[in-house]
């Protein structure tokens, strides 16, 4: 499996990290907190602006606001906490420069996405006969993509080989088959 | 799996997964945790889609967030008291101004508003851009001529291309300038010697990184140090110094972007990289376009296809043809 890389600060959390800033004010604790994430965020940004050098101010500029934000801010997960404000960073920049209208994503709406626990689903026994009428009803090549993807434990590489469908297709596959299959789980759990 | 993020990945890893050097099983593990990670797979999206280097920019953000910590902790006395003297300057200048322009009303009044705009929006991103201000008035002091080689600088303009910005829109240096002839002068200096580090080419990140070693070396030993220096990247990137496209480096991703043809049928879906030399001529032509490493010979095709069929290059620092290296990622 995957080697953890050591994560720079030694032991200590996210949120010891945070609470020591708060206590002590030196910048250098958020900095090193920072760093975990650093290549998430500007990835982010480069996603969301096109532009590397724009992607690196926006990173040291997301900083700025962490420094203001955590002095008082109470956060539970820093790292979903960041993404959001990473993001929100992003499209007001976008906003700034298009003037057109944007809307901020609530942090609600952030956390309810990452609950969908298809991962979860999947090994619990009792689902399997649910399971695989769900899979059933999946269109042919979605199916065929998430089937390689939870069952076989493909990658999208390999499944691009197998299959012949083209990359990005099987990650839409992929994201759109595990949204259907929840749905279907769901309807199913309710009925029973 | 249990809640949250199960592994931390790191930008090495993303980058490996990029460019096609994980095992399958690898790969799956990390597709799988991006499905259940927004953040992850953004990321991952925006590193795709733009190719940077990750490892020279991760560099060059590192030393620019040292600096930026060691900031309030160490100097901010220094700094608060250059910070303060630039505002009152600033701030008599524009009162000056506005009493010796009282004949047109109108503009001193927006200048004098201006002025006023840059102690309320006071924020640690706006105090570090006042910081610059002040440095270039107190050049302005000595000689505007002190804002050309020495280290010093460097540092300044460093967290100033970081507010570049934002800071100008709030315009609380302008503001400054606009009623300073000198120091708009001085400004100017500053901004043509940092023109070259805001150019997107990819030759910025290692000028960025050779000043922030002159600047870590003349102060103190910092973590980014050890991360910055690998003699492998230097190469590469010497290399690829040697030339540019002439539309830029983001036209040119841009270019690749819409205009590759992803080989279709039994090659479909490869991933990873395919680096190319080529000989740029002075009049912008390539030619003798080697695939340096081969990564199926459909892509090899295809990479040097968009290569050749894309813009003009031009050689850098040579009036001579020059051998030039580009790294083509599918």
């Amino acid at each position: 499996m995957h080697e953890l890389e050591p994560i720079q600060g030694g032991d200590h959390s996210d949120l010891e990290l945070i609470e020591r800033y708060q206590k002590t004010q030196d910048n250098e604790i958020l900095g090193i907190l920072y760093e975990r994430y650093m290549h998430l965020v500007y990835g982010t940004c480069l996603k969301y602006l096109k532009d590397g050098e724009a992607a690196k101010d926006a990173v040291m500029n997301i900083f700025e606001e962490l420094l203001t934000k955590l002095r008082t801010h109470q956060v539970d997960n820093f790292r979903s906490w960041l993404f959001v404000v990473s993001k929100n960073h992003c499209l007001m920049q976008l906003r700034k420069e298009s003037r057109t209208r944007t809307t901020e994503i609530p942090i609600s709406l952030m956390q309810s996405e990452e609950e969908i626990h298809l991962n979860g689903v999947m090994e619990k026994e009792k689902h399997l006969t649910d399971l695989e009428e769900c899979l059933e009803k999946l269109p042919d090549e979605q199916q065929r993509s998430v089937r390689l993807f939870y069952l076989e434990n493909k990658c999208y590489n390999e499944i691009a080989e197998l299959t012949g469908i083209e990359w990005n297709r099987i990650r839409s596959h992929i994201q759109n088959g595990r949204r259907n299959l929840k749905i279907c789980m769901d309807k199913k759990s309710n009925v029973n | 799996m249990k809640e949250g993020p199960p592994y931390h990945y790191s930008a090495e890893d993303i980058q490996r997964y990029i460019q096609g050097k994980m095992n399958p099983e690898e790969m799956h593990a990390l597709e799988k945790a991006a499905l259940e990670d927004p953040f992850l797979a953004d990321a991952i999206e925006g590193i795709r889609e733009m190719q940077p280097d990750l490892d020279a920019d991760l560099a060059e953000l590192t030393t620019r967030l040292s600096e930026r910590t060691k900031q309030k902790t160490v100097k901010v006395n220094r700094f608060t008291v250059i910070a303060a003297a630039a505002l009152v300057i600033s701030i008599s200048l524009a009162a000056w101004l506005f009493f010796r322009e009282s004949d047109t009303p109108q503009i001193a009044k927006l200048e004098e508003t201006q002025a006023i705009v840059t102690p309320d929006s006071g924020s640690a991103a706006s105090a570090s851009s006042v910081e610059t201000s002040a440095d270039s008035a107190a050049s302005e002091g000595q000689a505007p001529a002190a804002t050309k080689i020495s280290p010093e600088p460097s540092i300044a303009a460093a967290p100033k291309k970081t507010d570049s910005k934002t800071g100008s829109k709030t315009a609380p240096t302008p503001a400054a300038t606009s009623t300073n002839p000198t120091a708009a002068l001085a400004d100017l200096e500053l901004n043509k010697s940092e023109a070259p580090m805001a150019k997107k080419t990819m030759a910025a990140p290692v000028k960025d990184q050779k000043e922030a070693e002159i600047t870590m070396a003349s102060k103190e030993v910092s973590k980014a140090q050890a991360k910055s220096t690998t003699p492998v990247r230097f190469e590469t990137l010497e290399m690829a110094q040697t030339a540019e496209p002439v539309t830029g480096w983001s036209a040119f991703a841009k270019y690749i972007a819409s205009n590759m043809q992803r080989p279709t049928g039994a090659s479909a879906g490869i991933h990873g990289t395919v680096p190319m030399t080529f000989v740029v001529s002075p009049d912008g032509s390539i030619s003798d376009v080697r695939v340096e490493k081969s990564l199926h010979p459909e892509y090899d095709k295809e990479a040097v296809r968009l290569l050749q069929g894309g813009p003009k290059w031009k050689a850098k620092n040579s009036e001579n043809p020059v051998r030039a290296k580009y790294v083509l990622v599918f």
